[in-house]
């Protein structure tokens, strides 16, 4: 047996082991009465304080067992979807936190953590969906069936051309729960550890400042953060023109590729170029300088479209929209 | 951060690294549970720490070395190793080796065993190791030589006798 083969071996006999670990719940059980014996040892002032504590406990233990979604500590979310995160608490080594998105309807909330830059370095998604009518609310028999924290769920891996991704799916409450993987060396023992230590954290909603004007048959889909530190922090929106394609919108802080034909946008000169940056149709890509800040719309387009249509339909997004301060993000770039 | 934020983000990474190192849940359970009433009790200054996560993990390798050192009868028992559970979803193949991987890393001196755990488990370096343990890297890189050896050994005389089988 080669050593890294050995190493990985480790690796796995040890995440088997940490998945035995008994219940959070047991212990901050165990410790609320051990908590409460011993105020009665403690002076007057340690008593208030112990008092105190030991309320922030119960309290504490009581929403422990409230609700489970999907984690074994059985935290409770708050009430609001846009404003809690599933967050891990453990990830391969080197992976930091590059992407929280959200649905504008509040359908669900994601977060991106990846080791490095593009979709070839190793990288997790983990999406918190609330099903809507219709959805699956449990795994498809046809699957691999899998159980995760004890609940139902199932494992798949995509057809994508140039990278596998690897889909752990499963059902919690009134939840769903995906989390994708993709280069990842092992990718289902790390998606199942990755799966036990999501924790929900409450969050300011990341509200991302885009306004559009009217643009004739386009809904906002979804909107985000994105980027490697805090400082370089990329807001995008994306919006849905059925049948017809989706117009990703970004505004970066720095300075796009300018290729491509000059052409006139927002009152003055942008940069129009066609690229290979989907799977199959060659994308339109619009750049222009917002003044400190640029704005990139890029179009994906369900079937070939040609530059010019596209053009003009990115010409009407870019000048439609206002675009308000990008929100601060001092989450991009940490760990878990 | 609070106390309560701390165990709602941090108990459960404590309780998995401490089953990791007792190879037995109910002693981890035991070992955290002592760690967090006394983190609890020095909050105040704990919670000012740049990585609170970090000293607390700290204090659980530390109660682990003096638990043991206090139960020198300690030691895991073929019942304990069966608690660890029921495999699923995995390669046979895979589940022995694990299996005897397991019950080795039981049988570890307590320090090597701790540096195992810390840098296969946590993915800690050596420099990190040291200072968890409070030793030299030398030292650190002699525990996870011995202790691999003693894992690979243990494993490749099972391999053996399943070749003779």
């Amino acid at each position: 047996m080669r050593t890294d083969e050995f190493e990985d071996l480790l690796r796995g006999a040890l995440d088997h082991q940490a998945a035995q670990a008994p219940s959070g719940a047991r212990v901050l059980a165990a410790l609320a009465p051990r908590t409460r014996r011993r105020r009665w040892w403690m002076p007057v002032g340690g008593v208030v304080t112990a008092g105190l504590v030991g309320i922030a406990m119960v309290s504490a233990s009581e929403s422990y067992e409230q609700a489970a979604p999907g984690t074994s500590l059985q935290v409770s979310p708050p009430a609001e979807l846009g404003n809690v995160y599933w967050e891990p608490t453990w990830l391969p080594s080197g992976m930091v936190e590059q992407e929280r998105s959200y649905a504008v309807d509040d359908t669900w909330v994601g977060s991106i953590w990846a080791s490095g830059p593009g979709t070839a370095a190793p990288w997790v998604h983990v999406i918190s969906v609330v099903p809507g009518p219709g959805q699956p609310t449990g795994p498809d028999p046809s699957h691999e069936q899998v159980l995760v924290n004890g609940r139902p769920g199932e494992w798949t891996v995509s057809s994508d051309p140039r990278h596998e991704v690897h889909t752990l799916t499963w059902w919690a409450g009134s939840r769903r729960f995906d989390l994708l993987g993709s280069s990842l060396p092992d990718p289902k023992p790390v998606l199942l550890r990755v799966a036990e230590s999501l924790r929900p954290l409450a969050v300011e909603p990341t509200a991302v400042p885009f306004t559009f004007a009217a643009v004739p048959g386009a809904r906002v889909d979804w909107s985000g953060i994105s980027g490697d530190r805090p400082d370089k922090a990329v807001m995008i929106t994306n919006l849905v023109f059925a049948d017809v394609g989706v117009a990703r919108i970004e505004v970066r802080p720095d300075q796009p590729v300018l290729e491509g034909a000059r052409v006139p946008v927002r009152g003055g000169t942008g940069w129009f170029r066609m690229a290979p940056l989907g799977l199959d149709e060659l994308t339109g890509q619009l750049v222009a300088d917002l003044g400190g800040r640029w704005l990139v719309v890029s179009f994906l387009p369900y079937a070939a479209k040609d530059p010019a249509e596209q053009l003009n339909l990115l010409t009407t997004v870019a000048n439609s929209v206002t675009v308000g301060p990008t929100p601060a993000a001092p989450w991009l770039g940490r760990r878990p | 951060m609070t106390f309560d934020e701390f165990l709602a983000q941090r108990l459960d990474s404590l309780l998995r690294y401490a089953t990791t190192l007792t190879c037995d849940p109910h002693q981890a359970q035991d070992i955290v549970q002592e760690v967090v009433l006394r983190a609890q009790q020095r909050w105040g200054r704990i919670g000012r720490m740049e990585q609170p996560g970090a000293y607390v993990t700290r204090m659980v390798t530390n109660e682990f070395l003096s638990w043991r050192r206090r139960r020198q009868d300690i030691s895991v028992a073929p019942q304990a190793m069966g608690r660890l559970g029921a495999t699923t979803a995995d390669h046979s193949g895979r589940v022995d080796d694990r299996q005897v991987l397991l019950a080795g890393i039981a049988r570890l001196p307590r320090k090597q065993r701790v540096a195992v755990v810390l840098r296969y488990y946590l993915n800690r370096t050596d420099d990190q190791i040291a200072v968890e343990l409070g030793c030299s890297t030398g030292t650190v890189r002699s525990h996870v030589s011995r202790a691999v050896a003693t894992l690979r050994a243990g494993l490749t005389s099972i391999q053996r006798v399943e070749e003779v089988r």
